[in-house]
Order: structure tokens, then sequence, then C-alpha cells
């Protein structure tokens, strides 16, 4: 699915090269970001399979959602009220608090027009933000941290992932470099060998006569050896923190909030979560899936908050779709169109953003989008990160601004 | 002119286009059976191409010892122990090309135990990718669609003429048989219907006639009052069907696609050996293509391992072994998605690159007859090191010792493709 990037062998010949201290703060001025932003963090938690938010935030004051699902319906004597239109589903109790201080904000009906319902399709548009019909290989972040980049820098330090699996599509571009960590423990176990770092700096990467896999092999070597440089300078993270729940979400999350207060000074982390495909019995399932959700957010947004780290920082939690509004026979949903995205953060403006669920406004039988998922990427991009064009890179149709950090 | 593409699918000729010696042989032993210790390369080099070909894609998997010994370990429910049995298999099988193909099957049928929970299904499933990987593609479809793990992984069990569930036919139509822009939504819909009333009980296929909606569909520009099996044969009438699994065995095997008109040239190839995997491969593998496409694949990490241990004769500490490919990013019998690994370049995150050269350097510290570094590297890359490279893994063995020097050679990067 990703096809294989060429990258561009981003290590100068003379170079302090691979051990180069990790980038502080004060990063070389780059003529198109916002300064006054340059420290800011953008989080990106994918639910993988596509989360069904009208059961997070319950529509409680309307009918038709109790109509259109009679087993799976969340009860308004079980959801915790918010006001007199939304309810938290009870196993985001957590996330009351945050919803009343202002610091999460919520949007009904995000998506993208046309959506094919292919789980595959549109995680390829979610990452790229293109259209179902194109394909690229590049990322709506990777494509402006790319951009921002001169000629001579590498994105070293600023863009990574935490989980297993592979580099989210999203982060990459054309001379980014993603750090990928997971079992911390076992990454740390070794400490960077410098007789390897030695050898690698002298091969000579853009030698025709390899492949372009090979040319990859070598680069992603020596983007290794950074990580093992910088892991160096995190101290180790704590076996499972207390208030992180015990699962690789809370890891995650936990090692994203500890890379957040290091002075690693990432610009973008991003995190997936599966399986939210609750074809059926979609109340058990959610019942573990939102457990875990709200007890692991609640505790990164805390940890943050305590350290004076939440102001520069903004989690998105966004899904490839929505579910249908209607329940299926096996008493879960089917694949659907809009679904609904979640910001937390300390400098954004909390509550319900956008315009307010209208379940009697369907298209076949689904939720429109009302926002386009490119416009509020774009809005991250630039108003956020303070990253210029970051509209144009993300192809936002209409630019609109839903004035989440004004 | 022949189109290019055609070119490159003509049989390679040993002595015209190019030599047959331990660089070709060693592509060769590596793309088909994880990699080859000395032995095994003078075979092969006294076999030559051709008769090599026949000798490793042979029909007939070798009787297999271990199937007892799996079912056992997944009637307990013991995952570490069933992912370990097929990581020992893999090293220590005389018939390396058949696990190869299960390995590829599992990727491409992904059902993952996380949902399915039941490994005694998760093995069955295991051995029929290992029975009928290398014959024909329809029995393979048609045994794998009355799989119990797989129907329940994708709720057919569920799907009924009164309330029909999509997901498996959407995902036969998607990823398992003709592909992205080959079928619409109507396809999918009257894909459903011809399967209602597949499911399972007791562990076993099971057709449930009360559920099943036997009336008229029309899929794949075809109509018939279709049920499974004749749901199956559409699929496999449709040329894009061969066009997509050629593509994908040529994108496993031997280099990646970039061209539509490889693709379809590829889908050609299929079509006239009748789907048959072990025919199409061995014309495969002794293509032009094949012998220009060294280091045009990026080992997976089980690739990488079982590659390790079956070249270089070391013992494997399997259930270690186990832990440790889960944590490259490939836990075996629990896929990502029902679209199996994101393969290629998607393998070589900085932590999974780090976590490799770990592994590399475990193997070399602990093993207890270790060979030289000079020596492993010829083995895994076919030459051995140039100057540069045996100049600095003198002075290591000579400052450090040779288990270094060995750890450090199986870290560089070109260990990691082949």
């Amino acid at each position: 699915m990703v096809t294989p990037m060429n990258r561009r062998d981003f290590l100068s010949a003379s170079a302090a090269g691979l051990f180069a201290p990790a980038l502080q703060v004060c990063r070389p001025a780059s003529p198109s970001v916002d300064r006054s932003k340059e420290d800011r963090v953008l989080v990106v938690l994918e639910l993988v399979g596509g989360n069904d938010g009208l059961n997070a935030f319950v529509p409680h004051g309307l009918d038709e959602y109790y109509r259109a699902r009679p087993t799976i319906a969340i009860a308004k004597k079980s959801l915790l009220r918010l006001d007199d239109r939304y309810g938290l589903h009870p196993m985001l109790a957590r996330w009351e608090r945050h919803y009343r201080e202002g610091r999460l904000a919520v949007i009904g009906q995000v998506g993208h027009a046309e959506p094919s319902r292919s789980h595959f399709r549109c995680r390829d548009v979610l990452h790229s933000a293109v259209t179902e019909h194109e394909h690229t290989a590049s990322g709506w972040i990777g494509r402006s941290i790319a951009r921002q980049l001169r000629a001579d820098q590498e994105s070293n330090g600023q863009l990574y992932f935490c989980g297993d699996g592979s580099t989210p599509v999203a982060m990459l571009g054309s001379s980014t470099a993603v750090i990928g960590l997971a079992h911390l423990d076992r990454l740390l176990a070794h400490r960077p060998d410098p007789r390897l770092a030695t050898y690698l700096r002298g091969a000579d990467a853009n030698d025709d006569a390899r492949s372009p896999e090979r040319r990859h092999s070598l680069a992603a070597a020596r983007r290794a050896q950074e990580l093992a440089t910088v892991l160096n300078r995190l101290s180790r993270v704590q076996d499972a923190p207390l208030r992180y729940p015990a699962h690789a979400l809370g890891r995650d999350l936990s090692l994203a909030s500890h890379l957040i207060a290091s002075a690693s000074a990432p610009r973008a982390i991003y995190l997936r979560y599966p399986d939210f495909d609750t074809h059926g019995n979609q109340a058990d399932f959610q019942f573990g899936l939102f457990h875990i959700l709200g007890l692991a957010v609640d505790a990164f947004v805390s940890e943050l908050a305590a350290a004076g780290q939440l102001e520069r920082t903004c989690l998105l939690i966004i899904s490839e779709f929505g579910r249908r509004l209607a329940q299926n026979a096996s008493h879960g949903t089917d694949h659907g169109k809009a679904g609904s995205a979640f910001l937390f953060g300390g400098a954004l403006h909390g509550g319900w953003q956008g315009p307010h669920l209208d379940l009697s406004d369907l298209e076949d039988g689904d939720l429109p989008p009302r926002v386009d998922f490119r416009d509020l990427y774009g809005e991250l991009i630039e108003d956020w990160l303070g990253i210029d064009g970051g509209r144009r890179d993300v192809n936002a149709p209409t630019g609109n601004s839903l004035g989440l950090f004004s | 002119m022949r189109p290019f593409a055609e070119d490159l699918l003509l049989p390679y000729r040993v002595g015209v286009d190019g030599p047959f010696g331990a660089v070709e042989a060693t592509h060769l032993l590596a793309r088909t059976e994880f990699g080859a210790a000395p032995e095994r390369l003078e075979d092969v080099l006294a076999l030559g191409l051709e008769k090599s070909l026949l000798q490793i894609l042979q029909d007939t998997p070798a009787h297999d010892p271990w199937a007892a010994m799996g079912l056992r370990m997944a009637f307990a429910e013991n995952r570490a122990g069933l992912q370990a049995w097929w990581l020992r298999r893999m090293i220590d099988t005389p018939a390396p090309w058949h696990e190869r193909l299960a390995h590829f099957w599992h990727d491409h049928f992904a059902c993952s135990d996380d949902k399915v929970h039941d490994l005694a299904s998760m093995t069955r499933q295991n051995l029929v990718f290992l029975a009928h990987g290398n014959g024909s593609f329809g029995t393979l479809l048609h045994e794998i669609m009355k799989d119990p793990a797989l129907l329940f992984f994708l709720d057919n069990g569920e799907n009924s003429r009164l309330a029909p569930n999509e997901n498996l036919a959407r995902e036969l139509l998607e990823l398992f048989t003709v592909g992205i822009g080959h079928f619409d939504e109507a396809d999918v819909k009257q894909a459903a219907r011809a399967l209602t009333g597949w499911g399972v009980f007791g562990r076993r296929f099971a057709f449930v006639k009360a559920m099943h909606d036997d009336g008229e569909k029309a899929v794949l520009a075809e109509s018939g009052a279709f049920d499974g099996a004749g749901l199956v044969e559409v699929c496999l009438r449709s040329k894009w069907t061969a066009q997509s699994i050629a593509t994908k065995l040529c994108q496993a095997f031997v280099a990646p696609v970039a061209s539509d008109a490889m693709r379809s040239t590829l889908g050609t190839m299929f079509r006239e050996v009748d789907l048959d995997v072990g025919r199409f491969m061995h014309r495969l593998f002794g293509s032009r293509l094949f012998f220009a496409s060294r280091d045009r694949l990026i080992k997976s990490p089980c690739e990488f391992v079982v590659g390790l241990h079956r070249s270089l004769k070391i013992r494997p500490d399997a259930l270690v072994l186990a832990q440790r490919v889960g944590q490259m990013g490939e836990e075996l019998y629990f896929p990502p998605s029902v679209a199996g690994w994101e393969r290629g370049p998607a393998w070589l995150s900085s932590g999974a690159v780090l976590l490799r050269q770990h592994f590399a350097r475990d193997l070399a510290t602990v093993s207890i007859e270790p060979p030289s570094a000079r020596d492993a590297y010829r083995t895994l890359r076919g030459t051995p090191p140039d100057a540069r490279l045996q100049t600095w893994l003198d002075e290591v063995t000579a400052s450090a010792g040779p288990a270094e020097a060995l750890a450090l050679v199986l870290s560089l990067p070109e260990m990691q493709t082949w």
C-alpha cells in the first residue's frame, strides 16, 4: 500500500551528522513557520476501524437516535449528561471534567465527500488527504513538515509514532524521517554502536548501482542510529505508570507524554488504537474500547497539564469514517460516512464545534459530512502548528476555520 | 518490438543472459527457501537452474511431522507455543518453499486470532495453506472460503437471507480476488446474498439452508442462482483475479510491480497456467526479471530471522524468536487487519531497525559455534565482503573479537534486503 520512497540522503558530507545533539526547541528559523508556535506539538490518535461517535457523545435529545438503535443506544439513565443535547458514554466519564473545563472540543460530522466505505481506501484518504481517486505516498503532516525544511535540513526529532506496526502514511513526506517507538525497554537495552555508526557514515548512499530498497535500508539504518541517540536522552519510562491503563494505548500515550516533556521537542506524534469496526455486539466492544480510551486519554491530558505542557499540545482523535445511524441485525453498526473528531488541548476552544447533529438529515441512512476533514487538517497545520500554506498542502476544499485556536 | 514487460518475463538463459553462479544461486535460494547454508548452495550449483527450480518448487509438500504437535498446542490455547511451532517449522523444514507460500497466504487471507479466539481453527487454516498453497489457486480459494476461522473472522455466520452481512463478500472482492476498481457496491450486495448460509458449527464449516438466499444474483457481469461455491467460480473466471493474484505473488517474491503493462502480462501468464501457483512461480523464478531483481525486496521480520537461522545453521530458541519477531512488527496469527501486514519499506521504522540489529547482536554473541563474519557475509549475500568492509571487519575482530564482528555484519543495511 505504501510505495517505496526515495528519500534524499539527508546527511551532509562533513556533518556533525549522526551525533548532532537532538534539536532543541531553538530550531534554525524557517521562513514559513510562525515562531511563536514553534514549540507546539500535534498528537494524532487514530481510532482504527471506524469509531461510532454517536455512542460516544450521545445526542440524547433526539428521538431518531433511540428509534434507530433499539438495543444498542445508550439509555438516558446510563449516560453522563453534559447538557440538553449531548451526554457521554458512561465509560468515557473521565472526559467530562475536560469538557467542562474547555479542554475538549467535539466536531460531530467530519468526513469527506463520497466515501467508499472501504476501510483501506478511507484510511488512505485519512492519511494522505487526497480524494479517493488519487494515490500518493505522502501524508498530510509529512508534506507540510517537509516543505518547511530548508534544503540542508532534515526533520530530525520532529516526527514520531508511538506503537507497533508500520510508519503511518500521514507522517511521510519527501524528506521526513519518522521515528518509530515501541518496546522502549528493549530499545534501551542496547547502547548505540559507534562502530556501526562510523561504518554507515562512510557508506555511499548515492551509489546508483544499488536498488532503491537498499538505499532505503541504508537511510533507515542511519535514522535508527539517531533514534538510539535520542532514546539515550530519555530517562527510563517507569514501569506501568499507575495512572495509565495497562494496555498498549496506555503505554503509547505515556511515551508520547514523555516525549513532549523531554528535550526531544517533537512537532507531531502519531498513535493508533484498533479495533473500532463494531459490526456486531457493539455494546460489549464499545464498553471495553471506551474504557481504555477514556482512562488513557485522561491520564495523558492530566499528566501534561500537571507538567505545564498542555498549553503547547493538541491531541486530535479521529477515525477513517463514522458508522450508520441504524443498528444492523447483529446488534452492531455498519460502515457509515461522517464521524466524530475530538480535540484535547490547553489552548483551544472547547465544547461542541461546528453544526449540531441533525439525525433527520441523512444521506442513504448515514450522517453526511458537514465539516471536511481536510479543512480541519488545514486548521491544525496552519493555525495550530503555525506552518504557512498548510491548507494548500492538505487540499483543504473550503479553507474554512472552525475557530479552534483563535 | 515486444513490449518491455513481456521481455522481462522471458526465461533467463544461463550463459546468454548471464551466469548461474554463487550470486544467482544465493538469490534464488533466498527468495524460495529463506536463504541457504553452504552445502545447499553447492547442491543447487551442481544441479543448475532448471533442475533446481523443479526440485525447489515440487508439487507435493513433504510429509509434515509437526501437524499433530501444532494442534496439541493449539488446543491448549498456547499462543506463544503456536507461533514458536510455526517458526520452528520454517527453520527446520526440508521443504521451505511451501512454508514461504503458507506465510504468503496467511498474509493474503489475513485472519487474526484476536477475533477468532480459536487457535485450533487458526492452526487448521495454516495447514490448509501448507497443503494447497502451491497448487491451483482455485482449489485454495474454494478451501479457504469454507474455512471456519475466515468465516467467523468476517462475520459470515451472521449473513442470512433476511439480514445480509457484507463483510466477507466485500473482502472477497476487494482483497482476495478481483481487487479495488473492478467491482462496485452492487456486486458486494449480490455477492453477500450468494454467501448467505455459509457458516460455522462446532468449529467446522456448515451450510444452513434456511439462511440461504437461493434467488438470482448478478455479480461481476454474470447472472445465476449462485451459492458460495458458484460465487467463487465467478470470481475465478474474472481476469482481474488472475491479474491481482499474479501481481501480488510477484511483489512478494520477485520485485515491486509499477506498471499496468507488467500487471497485465503477469495476469496473462497466470491464466496460461490455469492459475496454478507452482507452475506460475516456476516461470517467474526462471525469468529475466527475477535475476534482475536482487535486493528489490525488504525482508519481513520472519524472513530476516528465519533466513539467518537457516543460512548460518544456528539452532533457534523458538519461543524467544516468536516474541522478538512480534516486537519487530510481525505477530504471526495476528495480522493488523484483513489486508494483512504493510510490506516493504514500512517494515523498517527506526525502532524496528534497532530491534533487528539487537537481535543480530544477541544471535552472534550467544551462538555456540558461530561462523566467521566473512563467511557469514558470503553465505548471506553470495559474494565475499568488499575491501572496505573486510578491512573494517578485521579491525573489529582484532579489537573486540569475532563475535562482535559477526554481530556487526548481521546488522548491516544489506542484510535487510534480498
